[in-house]
């Protein structure tokens, strides 16, 4: 993934109607993307809601070993007879899990150090906008392997952690920048005055105006730790034994998927991590493209050889 | 009463006309259009300085760049046409008919602007030196870098920029400074029309009065025409030959600036002027136009200035008011000033002044529903107008296009 | 100057941030870590004389207090020396000097390949809104959503096990010693395709995005307007003003990216089988070598502040502004 948003997105004449014009349906009509986007994530959560309550055991074994589709298994069997299609749809849960868990974390970090700093301003926002540049060069994924590495702990509440401490700052620093440009509007310097309290027009004035952004970064990251996370379940990190799809991807690794030719083993959790993936960019797309009014289609209005409209118009007789 | 059908209505322009723009109206696209610029016309004179002053969101720049060719989208000529007469005698230049590789040659040749934004309208990352020659290496590709780098030199020098500047970035200089730039720029080619939108609002008194001095000594060093945009009424009043008053994307008022200066014909022309302080330091009691400007994506009934017109009356809310030609309307009746209903006949004579500058052909002012009472206070408001060929107001008047107005007893004559 | 000086100091603080974690990590090992380390090694081979103390500065243990320890470690890093890998049987600087090369050159390789690739369709998609390079987005966004480890495996096993097209696995034929002659090097470039197709196509669909989101947003600008009111030839106007500006948040990206892309390139490099520092990373994750993994993390760290510090001074010459203000 390249990074949270698209800088355009960050335009301050963009983010003064965010508010307004997050608001419902509108938003979709406005952007397919988005509504594509919000489906496929919906389907997945609908999934993860369906083996919680219907599948006890998605690793069950049975003798139907490494048997590609059929009308019986849809997407075959492992090594051990374990049913792929019951696997990927037991593994939904806890992919989005880590997903959403590490996402929210590093989502409030981002908010109280980005926003707060900006806010507070002086001294302790330099020092907080420090710690946020540096924490976003030091490479985080090396990082996140060597740290689940040593910690050697199985569980997934351990590897949330990890990647919410390492992932936020990239979100911070874009809600640092638009609280910036945000904190010298007219309507915050006017709350200041009349003495507000500093975290009440934080949660009342500043928050609803960046929420747009907060979600965008929010959903970054959550991309981010399903990416991660699958990563360090693919190098048997964490607890093998849980039912992921980067888990899945380790198990057909080490069980030689690849030398048996099971591509229905390994293609279907990856392609899952994809399609979500795939799911949540284009809600921050779409949450781009509301934001900044720019990057929606015009396409009817542009000729060819120049930038702007030159179609000349109907005399009038 | 003698009638001269004013020019600006022909479709053949007076001589000494270099551009002539004929029932312009722009739309921004959208659920609901708005209709910004409303079957606009004018004449520039060569060498003249024309003003449009209106209220923020009344359509000046618009109008500008539908003049330019240069709108943007959402937003598009719905109607209209514009038409430049060079200097060289050749035919007229169809703007709008221009094809690509025509209009870009056209452009910044001919006419050039000065934006209203010269913090935004240089390329921040590239030196003044490279935006330059951007410009000559388009239109004079013979030119050598040594000549481009000499000429750039000199257009600096020429509005008062240290020439060493060049090798700078716009990041660098001062909001006064970059618009001198964007003005060196405008003058580039030497074009015959420089259109300004508002070049000088952003800046402090001092620094506006410097650049204002400075372009009119180049408009008369290099004899090209201006159009100034400005919401500055007593400014425009002051620096162009004749002005153009804009309220809600119509031309409400057109005549000479000194006309319009001593006597305003339009109630909004003498909000606009009661509304500025004079640019001469002498301050008069500042009165902000109480009210806002009509919506422009709705359909405007009657007059556009109804509701915030202190001389409102009946029939202002269904009949359009139109242009009409100066000599329909005895000068001494246009001036609006002593109009109020309240002001007894005998008061109004004695407040009346007589006619100061003799109006020219080409000249118009309004047909304000104000004038034709004061004319004939029994007759029917629309017989001064002759905007209503029909008493259902809005839709006929606006979609009939430009329509000539008929003066009274008239009707069958100017035909 | 100034920006450069400021530059420098940030990058200096962020090592020294750097240095610090890694200071910290072996802390949450249980133990003491220098002891299993020895104990390891002596199963394998005959440590080093010496091999102790430096696992001792390095790990932060022994005598003494936490200041103490973090300056014994300062100075053992200042040297350079992370101490004997066992699970390599050669010292960890020797390990990386050999592994560091091979990541560097495809990564950088890989990621700037696709950064112009990406940028350039990115701009062609925002100025023209063709819509063929619109039809590409959903495509580059389903790539990008892919882990690199996956778009490995998938390549692995269409062009290996399926076409049996490419070597499949490491960084060059293990029959030929490195050597600056054209087998060498046509057989390196060989085994590198895949790993570099990986990394290419993961990235391409984040530079194309953000590139076409800010053509569309640069063309809006007044100043690319207003270059087409001077007239100013359709390329020129293209390139010199808005590309020219739309680029400039790709180069901040492109700094904050490499960090990503060698993370990545960690993974992948397991899948191909690929001797670069990631593929070493993992071994020495898995094995418990510690000093490796100290010193292999210290490496990526500074090739990557490197990097990014590179890139921030291109983009002190690129935008004029960050020169000046600030
Ligand atoms: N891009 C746009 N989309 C929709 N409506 C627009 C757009 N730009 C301008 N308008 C509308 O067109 C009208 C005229 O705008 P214009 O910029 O011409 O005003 P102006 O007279 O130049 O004002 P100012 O003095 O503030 O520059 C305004 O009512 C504005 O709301
Ligand atoms: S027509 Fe009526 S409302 Fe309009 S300006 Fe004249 S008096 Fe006022
Ligand atoms: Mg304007």
């Amino acid at each position: 993934m390249s990074l949270p948003l698209s800088p355009a997105a960050a335009s301050p004449d963009g983010d003064a109607s965010s508010r307004a014009s997050l608001r419902g349906w509108r938003v979709l009509r406005r952007s397919p993307r988005m509504f594509v986007g919000l489906c496929i994530v919906f389907f997945f959560v609908l999934v993860a809601l369906y083996r919680t309550f219907f599948i006890h055991n998605g690793n069950a074994l049975s003798h139907q070993v490494l048997k590609g589709p059929s009308a019986h298994d849809w997407l075959g069997t492992t090594q051990l007879g374990q049913n792929v299609l019951l696997q990927l749809i037991a593994s939904a849960g806890p992919t989005l899990l880590v997903g959403f868990a590490a996402g929210l974390l590093a989502t409030i970090l981002a908010v109280v150090i980005g926003i707060g700093g900006a806010f507070l301003g002086g001294r302790s926002d330099d020092l907080l906008n420090l710690v946020t540049n540096v924490v976003l060069v030091i490479p985080a994924v090396p990082l996140i392997i060597v740290v689940s590495g040593f910690l050697k702990s199985g569980g997934i509440g351990p590897i949330i952690v990890i990647i919410a401490f390492t992932s936020w700052a990239g979100v911070s620093r874009v809600l640092r920048g638009i609280t910036l440009t945000m904190r010298n509007r007219d309507f915050i310097s006017a709350s200041k005055l009349s003495g507000e309290r500093t975290w009440r027009i934080i949660i009342v004035e500043l928050l609803p105006n960046t929420v747009a952004f907060v979600i965008s970064g929010f959903i970054f990251t959550v991309i981010f730790a399903i990416l991660t996370q699958a990563g360090l379940a693919f190098l048997g990190l964490g607890d093998v034994n849980a039912l992921t799809w980067g888990n899945m991807l380790y198990w057909a690794e080490v069980d030689g998927a690849l030398e048996v030719h099971a591509w229905w083993w390994f293609l279907p959790p990856g392609l899952c991590i994809a399609l979500l993936g795939t799911g949540l960019a284009l809600i921050n797309f779409g949450l781009d493209e509301v934001l900044n009014p720019r990057l929606r289609s015009q396409r009817a209005f542009r000729p060819k050889t120049s930038v702007f409209d030159d179609t000349p118009v109907a005399e009038v007789p | 009463m003698t009638l001269t059908r004013p020019n600006e209505t022909s479709n053949k322009p007076a001589n000494g006309v270099v551009l002539s723009a004929r029932n312009v109206t722009v739309e921004y696209g959208g659920e609901r259009p708005t209709r910004a610029v409303r079957n606009v016309s004018l004449d520039l004179r060569r060498g003249e300085v024309l003003g449009i002053a209106g209220e923020s969101g009344c359509g000046k720049s618009t109008l500008a760049f539908a003049l330019t060719r240069l709108l943007r989208p959402p937003a598009t000529m719905i109607q209209g046409s514009v038409f430049f007469h060079g200097l060289d005698g050749s035919d007229p230049v169809d703007i709008l008919g221009l094809d690509a590789v025509s209009l870009r040659h056209f452009r910044w040749d001919k006419i050039s602007m000065v934006f209203q934004s010269a913090m935004n309208s240089l390329n921040p990352v590239t030196s003044l030196r490279r935006q330059f020659s951007d410009i000559f290496e388009a239109h004079v590709p013979e030119m050598s870098s040594d000549e481009r780098d000499e000429r750039s030199r000199s257009l600096l020098e020429m509005v008062g920029i240290d020439p060493k500047r060049l090798k700078g970035y716009p990041h660098e200089l001062s909001g006064g400074m970059r618009q001198r730039v964007g003005i060196a720029m405008a003058l580039a080619l030497n074009p015959e029309i420089v259109v300004m939108d508002e070049p000088t609002t952003a800046l402090d008194v001092v620094v506006q009065r410097d650049i204002l001095d400075e372009i009119n000594g180049l408009r008369k060093e290099l004899g090209f025409s201006i159009i100034f945009i400005t919401h500055d009424l007593p400014m425009l009043v002051e620096i162009s030959d004749r002005l153009i008053v804009m309220y809600a994307g119509e031309i409400v008022e057109r005549a000479p600036s000194e006309w319009v200066g001593q006597s305003p014909a339009h109630p909004y022309t003498l909000a606009l002027q009661d509304s500025c302080p004079d640019l001469l330091g002498e301050r008069k009691e500042l009165r902000g136009i109480a009210g806002v400007p009509p919506d422009l994506r709705e359909r405007i009934e009657g007059c556009s200035f109804r509701p915030r017109c202190p001389y409102a009356f009946g029939p202002c809310a269904t009949v359009h008011p139109e242009l009409i030609p100066p000599f329909a309307v005895p000068v001494e009746f246009t001036t609006v000033r002593d109009m109020s209903a309240t002001v007894s006949v005998e008061e109004k004579s004695s407040l009346r002044q007589s006619p100061v500058i003799t109006p020219t052909a080409g000249d118009w002012r309004v047909a304000c529903h104000l004038h034709a009472r004061e004319l004939n206070p029994e007759g029917p408001p629309h017989e001064l107008a002759g905007a209503t060929r029909s008493g259902s107001g809005a839709t006929t008047s606006q979609e009939s296009g430009y329509n000539l107005a008929s003066p009274p007893g008239s009707a069958g004559e100017g035909q | 100057m100034k920006y450069f000086a400021r530059k420098c100091g940030f990058y200096l603080v962020a090592l020294w941030g750097a240095l610090t974690v890694n200071f910290f990590i072996p802390r949450l090992l249980p133990g003491n870590p220098a002891q299993i380390m020895l104990g390891k090694m002596e199963m394998t081979s005959t440590p080093p004389p010496g091999e102790y103390k430096i696992l001792e500065h390095l790990m932060g243990v022994g005598q003494g207090s936490i200041v103490s320890h973090y300056w014994a470690y300062l100075v053992q890093v200042s040297h350079l020396d992370f101490g004997f890998s066992f699970s390599q049987g050669e010292t960890v600087t020797h390990v990386i000097y050999q592994a560091l090369p091979w990541t560097l050159a495809l990564v950088g390789t890989a990621t700037v390949l696709s950064f112009i690739i990406g940028t350039t369709l990115g701009a062609l998609a925002g100025w023209t809104r063709n819509r063929w390079l619109e039809a590409l987005v959903p495509v580059t966004t389903f790539l990008t959503a892919m882990p690199y480890f996956f778009v490995a495996l998938i390549l692995v096993y269409y062009f290996g096990f399926i076409m049996h097209w490419l070597p499949l696995s490491g960084d060059s034929d293990p029959l030929l010693l490195p050597a600056w002659n054209w087998t060498f090097f046509s057989s390196a470039l060989q085994h590198a395709i895949l790993p570099a197709a990986t990394l290419i196509l993961v990235q391409l669909g984040g530079w194309m995005m953000s590139m076409r989101n800010m053509t569309l947003t640069t063309l809006s600008e007044d100043y690319v307007w207003a270059a087409e009111a001077k007239g100013i030839k359709s390329r020129r106007v293209m390139i010199g003003y808005a590309a020219r500006n739309a680029i400039l948040p790709s180069v901040t990206n492109f700094a904050i990216s490499i960090g990503m892309v060698v993370g990545g390139s960690i993974l992948m490099e397991l899948v191909f089988s690929y001797q670069g520092i990631g593929y070493y990373l993992i071994q020495a994750v898995e094995n418990d070598d510690y000093s490796l993994v100290q010193g292999i993390f210290f490496f990526i760290s500074v090739a990557v502040l490197l990097a990014n510090f590179i890139v921030d001074v291109m983009y002190g010459f690129i935008d004029p502004r960050t020169r000046q203000t600030q």
